[in-house]
């Protein structure tokens, strides 16, 4: 699994590419912890190239969620198809996560 | 859009040691040692058997690997010393399967069970703040890299059954596929 | 004053008159093929009954029957007329009721004898009554045209008004009594029937005209939508380009403001936007927190999905039935979402898009100008140019499904001729040690590698392995485990390094399944000393010829492109001369039999035992076909390959 940061306005946007598992899972949760002690307050976590995921991935997810809300920051997981759809669905998260269809509404969502 | 009988039904995860889930009859076998690191590598063996149509890309990987782990890790310890027996059967309309670890069985069903209906609740209010307590079952052997959420999505997936024995060392699972309706890319 | 005319008048007449209503029945007989009203039959109905009251004249001599017959024939015409007015005739009653009471003052009166008093020469004078009637009645209906009776009959009211008020008027003032009454203005009080027939024939032809017009602009749509969609198949064969360039040609056709194509999406059950042009106000209600901007609005229409009976675009993907909304702000079934000017709905159509029985999307279309709606001809444009859109959307479909199969296809042949070159054309044969090899694919292509490398002149090395998985992916798998294996095994360094260097050489680098198994023996050809080395594989068989027994080695590994830094030792053994080693994956020990019990190493070990002095090829026939006849016809699910290494002096 690879990690890739772009920026777009005060608006950090997290690229994932290949597959949340739970060998990597942890990397995704590290690298927003990290993020936080920088003070990026705003993030959009992109999963177009994301195919596989499992509880563990579920879990780095809800942590990732919960912290960044105790904070009062901001979240939006965009981009989400196919299996990790599905397994977002089968646990019955799609009300949990803030989730948009596409990086455009992510960030008009953001602006708001 | 899920047939509420079924909903009542898979509330909550059942001990039936005599569901005829159990039966394992027909069905093929392998045998693991509980070794954390090949976890997604035994499950691909297991479902590289299976028809294409069913995978569903790799959903039912996934769920398999879920049951595996949780054999691996919470059953077994990542013992390497201690078995997982896996039972399988896939054919076009339905994915069979049964899992046993060599542990002490899983001891906390009744609490998960009692969890669950609490997280099932606060959804059908749509009260996500005091879900937010519920989307993760955890005790104490739960360490960083355990999610707390498979289950969940385990007893939805699996609408064919999904029941332990009464030693709570073998689950047993069945999903049953409808027949294709709409399809175009 | 005689009323009565004698008959021979009328005789000399008759044929004249005769001919002229037979050629107004012909006409009319005419027109009653494309009558879809049934009034032509009415029409037809008066015009024998005057033939035949002509003829009835000329041979009876009854004397007032030509009035008589007059105020019937003007009853039936004005029921004929009225019918086009009032379906239920009821405004003829009154009608009827004048003239009837006519003909009973006069039957009375000149028949009956009965002295009333009126005087007779009034009596036509109905007729002219009559004719002030259905004046009336026609210049109040003046505006109805909704039907094709009604439109005729706006024509020609006046015409049958003056005739009847003329003929009244003159039947009164020359009290039936003048010849050229009876030689013009009888056979003209007909004259209305050819004004109504000749009206209904440039009734049709306007018909004719207007059909042919609507298909010779549905033609020129047709071919707007088939150059559209065929230039985005000449371009990039992108799903995405030719949906655009539907989209656009579907707006552009109906004239609509927005357009919108959902496709269905095979897994999730669910519909989503694949195509957005223009302005398309939601037709269904917006979620509360959606704010109500119009960028907001517009990305939000653009990435839209639902499932199947989620809003009305959900419900039109589920029945496949079309939708025709005309005047949307005032139909229950389009949400209203507020009063903004971007949100404002005026028109909308949709119709799903259908494969053969098979709903594969729906398209719809919208108008955003107030007042502005789609009219039914613009729906029936509409419908038929989604048809023939999914038409052309599902030969490309075809068309892409075909490149795939043949695709894939290519794939297996791929994969299965990378597999050809790296297996081993001829197996090697040393003086001091025979080999033997043997390996049955499942299905298709075999995730099984093995493979025989002459390292040095005194130095073999045997290579068994099994690639999770299959097609191409498993395939170069294969080949980079080969090709290092090829490029390290002149390496001084021991096996279990060997194995190590292709471990890190695949995990972590590539995006494919990258699991596989792998045993390894180096063999020096002089010494017989080995060097085993294994990767989560089955456990090497060894049977010794000097105490008649098998061994197994058995290393504790994890297969290749588990972890990175997986640890790979090795074991060094011995084999003497008539000592067999054998390397084989887990199809062989896993094969069942119909009973579901499995081959086992007993079998294969049994196997072993009992031919051990043959040569390793032939060994390796007699457990193939043992494994062949254990099995019978159970489907095997596993690959199977079997390496067998032997001793000689």
């Amino acid at each position: 699994m690879e990690l890739k940061i772009r920026k777009n306005g005060e608006n950090y946007i997290i690229d994932v590419n290949g597959e949340m598992d739970l060998y990597n899972s942890y990397k995704l949760k590290e690298l927003v912890m990290k993020m936080l002690e920088k003070k990026v307050e705003r993030f959009i976590i992109n999963l177009e190239n994301v195919d596989y995921i499992d509880s563990s991935g579920i879990g780095a997810l809800i942590y990732i969620c919960s912290t960044i809300k105790k904070m009062n920051f901001k979240l939006i997981i965009t981009n989400i198809h196919g299996s990790v759809k599905k397994v977002i669905e089968l646990t019955k998260l799609m009300g949990y996560f803030p989730i948009t269809n596409s990086i455009e509404e992510a960030i008009q969502q953001m602006d708001e | 859009m899920s047939d509420t009988t079924y909903l009542t039904e898979m509330k909550e995860i059942k001990v039936d040691e005599t569901n005829s889930l159990f039966d394992r009859n027909g069905m093929l076998y392998k045998e693991f040692s509980s070794d954390y690191r090949q976890i997604r590598y035994y499950t691909l063996l297991i479902v590289q058997s299976a028809p294409l149509e069913i995978k569903e890309i790799n959903l039912l990987e996934q769920q398999i690997s879920e049951v595996i782990k949780n054999a691996v890790k919470h059953g077994n310890q990542c013992n390497p010393d201690k078995k997982v027996r896996v039972w399988y059967s896939f054919d076009s309309t339905h994915a069979h399967l049964i899992v046993q670890d060599e542990g002490d069985g899983f001891k906390d069903l009744e609490k998960w069970n009692d969890f669950n209906r609490k997280r099932l609740e606060f959804l059908s209010k749509h009260d996500f703040e005091g879900l937010s307590d519920f989307v993760s079952f955890r005790t104490q052997k739960s360490d960083d890299n355990d999610g707390g959420n498979a289950l969940f999505a385990a007893l939805e997936y699996w609408n064919g059954g999904f029941v332990f024995d009464r030693a709570r060392t073998s689950v047993a699972m069945l999903k049953n596929f409808p027949k294709k309706k709409h399809s175009m890319n | 004053m005689n009323i009565f005319l004698s008959v021979e008048l009328l005789d000399s007449a008759l044929p004249a008159r005769i001919m002229l209503l037979g050629g107004f029945i012909a006409v009319f007989f005419s027109l009653k093929s494309k009558d879809t009203e049934g009034h032509v039959a009415t029409f037809l109905f008066s015009l024998f009954y005057l033939l035949v009251r002509d003829i009835a004249l000329s041979v009876l001599s009854f004397p007032g029957l030509l009035f008589v017959t007059d105020l019937v024939y003007v009853s039936i015409a004005s029921f004929v007329i009225l019918a086009g007015f009032d379906r239920r005739r009821v405004l003829g009653f009154p009608l009827v009721f004048i003239n009837l009471a006519a003909l009973a003052v006069f039957v009375l009166q000149e028949w009956i004898k009965v002295p009333l008093g009126i005087p007779v020469g009034l009596l036509p004078l109905v007729i002219v009554v009559d004719g002030i009637y259905l004046s009336v009645l026609g210049f109040y209906h003046r505006r109805l045209r909704d039907s094709q009776t009604r439109q005729l009959l706006r024509v020609i009211w006046p015409m049958i008004g003056f005739s009847f008020i003329l003929y009244g008027l003159l039947a009164s003032f020359t009290a039936y009594d003048n010849v050229r009454f009876f030689s013009l203005v009888v056979p003209l009080s007909y004259w209305w029937y050819l004004a109504a027939g000749l009206i209904s024939f440039r009734m049709q032809d306007t018909q004719m005209v207007q059909a042919c017009s609507y298909y010779e602009e549905s033609i020129d749509s047709l071919y707007n939508l088939f150059v559209a969609t065929g230039s985005a198949l000449r371009g990039t064969f992108a799903i995405d380009d030719v949906l655009k360039n539907l989209n656009d040609t579907l707006i552009a056709e109906t004239n609509a403001d927005g357009g919108l194509i959902f496709l269905v999406d095979e897994f999730d059950d669910q519909i989503s936007v694949k195509a957005h042009s223009g302005a398309f106000p939601p037709p269904f209600p917006l979620p509360e927190s959606l704010p109500r901007k119009q960028n907001r609005i517009e990305s939000y229409m653009r990435h839209l999905h639902f499932s199947l009976d989620e809003t009305i675009f959900g419900e039109i993907a589920k029945s496949g039935s079309d939708l025709y909304i005309p005047d949307a702000r005032n139909d229950a079934r389009i949400a209203d979402n507020g009063e903004e000017d971007f949100l404002y709905l005026s028109s909308f159509m949709a119709v799903p898009l259908m494969v053969e029985d098979r709903i594969i999307g729906l398209v719809a279309v919208a108008r955003t100008t107030k007042d502005s709606f789609f009219t039914e001809s613009e729906f029936d444009r509409y419908k038929l140019l989604a048809n023939f859109g999914t038409l052309s959307l599902s030969h490309f479909f075809s068309f892409l499904e075909a490149k795939e199969r043949s695709g894939l296809k290519q794939s297996a042949d791929t994969a299965a001729e990378i597999q050809k070159a790296i297996t081993p054309k001829r197996i090697p044969q040393f003086p001091t040690l025979q080999i033997g090899a043997y390996t049955q694919p499942a299905l298709g292509v075999s995730g099984d590698y093995y493979d025989v490398i002459q390292t040095r002149k005194d130095r073999v090395i045997g290579v068994v392995g099994d690639v999770a998985g299959k097609g191409v992916a498993a395939a170069l798998v294969m080949v980079m485990v080969r090709s290092i294996l090829h490029l390290v095994t002149n390496t001084t360094r021991d096996m279990g390094t060997v194995l190590d260097w292709i471990n890190r050489g695949m995990t972590g680098k590539v995006d494919i399944d990258h699991y596989a198994t792998l045993a390894v023996m180096a063999i020096d050809l002089n010494t017989g000393e080995v060097e085993f080395s294994s990767a989560g594989h089955q456990p090497l068989l060894i049977y010794r010829r000097a105490s008649d027994t098998l061994e197994t080695v058995d290393l504790q590994s994890v297969p290749i492109g588990v972890e990175r830094a997986a640890e790979y030792t090795r074991k060094i053994i011995k084999l003497a001369i008539g000592d067999i080693a054998v390397l084989y994956t887990d199809g062989i020990v896993e094969a069942l039999n119909e009973q579901g019990k499995q081959y086992g190493r007993r079998g294969l070990s049994s196997m072993i035992t009992r031919h051990k002095d043959l040569a390793p090829k032939e060994i390796v026939a007699k457990i193939k076909s043992d494994l062949s006849s254990f099995v019978g016809s159970t489907r095997q699910h596993d690959d199977q390959t079997v390496l067998v290494f032997k001793m000689k002096h």
